[in-house]
């Protein structure tokens, strides 16, 4: 067993280094090298194109209005991939909950036993008491600029969604969670839930072209429609139609999703026989 | 020849990825070495992405238009979703770990009830 | 900026990183080093033009990865046999 295992390590390490020598090199992908030029003012402009990334650079702040392309591409272009990638946090989030369950079932809660064996150790520092009340507020609006801001800076619902959930993961230490956290639990999973509901629900609002449609983008200047000429600007954030919409959907639901996890799994770790699970 | 240290880079984590998963025995050393094959895929597509003497993909505040060349952006759009994809992976994997292990009160993979070991 | 000097040794520090994440007999030990690992890469990635990646990957991966797993150890053994 172990000279199978070791010649076929032996095997894959060669047959990586071999396929790493024949890619192109680092820093000269394939690509136009002049498509950035001579742009019209059309809104589609097909000119100087080789292969799909030229035209997502070429017309992407045309077509959908965001400065930044990669959050256009995840929300516009490839929306269609978002929405499985939120289907299978979904999925895990509800997995985790289920399997969790099992064991929180055979404890038998009663309403008093959150008291007895919340047993935080007494000498804690001040700053682990204290501090997430002063440093909680930060992240969360922290969380929430990278939200809101996605179609125009480094940010989107993803990142935005993490940044806050690791704010939940503050509280979890700092003893904030303990009484109520049944309460928390369900308030958590039913946001999430409407999150997903909504990302679905205004995929189905442009129905009329397709499923996903970004039906805002060339509208009204009023309401998310202003049309951005190419080139750099210093960012508008009345653009990029349905995607701040998008984007603050999938925030809620990765952010609430996470949550929910970090509580449940927190939630069996201190509630139960953890004296004889621990050896050292 | 500095830039192709990235590619040695990846395919070294593969490979510490893939040596683990053969040969260690606790399975939250298995998770990590999961996680650690996660981090070498997602370093190779932004590798694949990388142009010399370009900037991010963003419009922003960017550099005139004469001088402007952008990196490819799909491959980043790609890797966002994998790494929440991976996050998401590993804490389900982490709570069937938790479970094997109040059924059988030990993490090593040849000791599980059920698993017979052929040598 | 990044001269080619730092670059090689970023990339060392995720090689190093890796290797000692996977050496270590303590598994808070093994996480730790793992959540250093995320952050070079983190460093790597913002070197790469990616910001949104190398922010996705600072919050996800060194924040949240490590307290999942950690989680995870407390309900299980610390020690490797």
């Amino acid at each position: 067993m172990k000279l199978g295992s070791l010649l076929s390590l032996v095997l894959i390490l060669g047959f990586l280094f071999v396929a790493v020598l024949r890619l192109h090199p680092v820093g000269q992908p394939l690509g136009h090298p002049g498509v950035m030029k001579d742009r019209g003012s059309a809104v589609t402009d097909t000119a100087n194109i080789f292969t799909m990334d030229d035209y997502y650079i070429r017309n992407g702040q045309a077509e959908t209005g965001s400065n930044n392309i990669v959050a256009s591409v995840v929300f516009d272009y490839r929306g269609f991939d978002t929405l499985g990638e939120a289907t299978v946090l979904f999925l895990v989030v509800s997995s985790i909950s289920m399997l969790m369950y099992t064991i929180l079932k055979q404890k038998k809660i009663k309403k008093d036993h959150f008291f007895k064996i919340y047993n935080f150790p007494t000498d804690i520092s001040r700053i682990i008491s204290f501090g997430p009340y002063l440093l909680y507020p930060i992240i969360i609006i922290f969380g929430a600029y990278l939200v809101a801001h996605g179609h125009l800076s480094p940010g989107g619902g993803f990142q935005g969604g993490a940044v806050m959930a690791s704010g939940t993961a503050l509280l979890l230490i700092s003893s904030l969670f303990t009484i109520h956290i049944q309460r928390v639990r369900r308030v958590f999973s039913f946001f999430e839930s409407l999150g997903l509901a909504i990302y679905i629900g205004l995929g189905f609002a442009g129905i009329g072209t397709s499923f996903l449609h970004n039906f805002l983008a060339q509208g009204n200047p009023l309401f998310l429609g202003r049309a951005i000429p190419f080139g750099p600007n210093p960012g508008y954030l009345n653009s990029a139609g349905l995607l701040p919409l998008l984007s603050l959907a999938i925030g809620i639901e990765v952010f609430f999703g996470i949550s929910v996890i970090l509580v449940t799994m927190y939630h069996v770790a201190m509630d139960g026989d953890i004296k004889d699970a621990q050896e050292s | 020849m500095t830039n192709f240290f990235l590619y040695i880079t990846v395919v070294l984590l593969l490979f510490f990825g893939v040596a683990t998963l053969l040969f260690k025995r606790n399975l939250i050393k298995i998770v990590i070495a999961l996680n650690i094959l996660e981090s070498g895929v997602n370093l190779f597509f932004i590798t694949l992405a990388f142009k010399n003497d370009a900037t991010a993909p963003i419009f922003t505040l960017a550099p005139d238009l004469a001088e402007l060349k952008m990196v490819l952006p799909t491959p980043q759009a790609l890797i966002l979703t994998n790494i929440v994809i991976g996050f998401a992976t590993s804490a389900l994997m982490l709570a069937f770990a938790v479970l094997v292990y109040r059924n059988n009160k030990t993490l090593d993979i040849r000791k599980l009830k059920g698993i017979e070991i052929h040598d | 900026m990044i001269t080619p000097v730092i670059f090689i040794i970023l990339c060392l520090a995720i090689i190093i990183t890796a290797v000692l994440s996977l050496y270590f007999k303590d598994l808070v030990a093994c996480v730790v080093s793992y959540s250093v690992l995320s952050l070079v890469l983190t460093v790597v990635y913002f070197y790469l033009d990616a910001p949104d990646v190398a922010i996705a990957e600072a919050a996800i991966g060194a924040a949240l990865t490590i307290c999942i797993f950690i989680i995870a150890i407390i309900l299980t053994r610390r020690h490797e046999e």
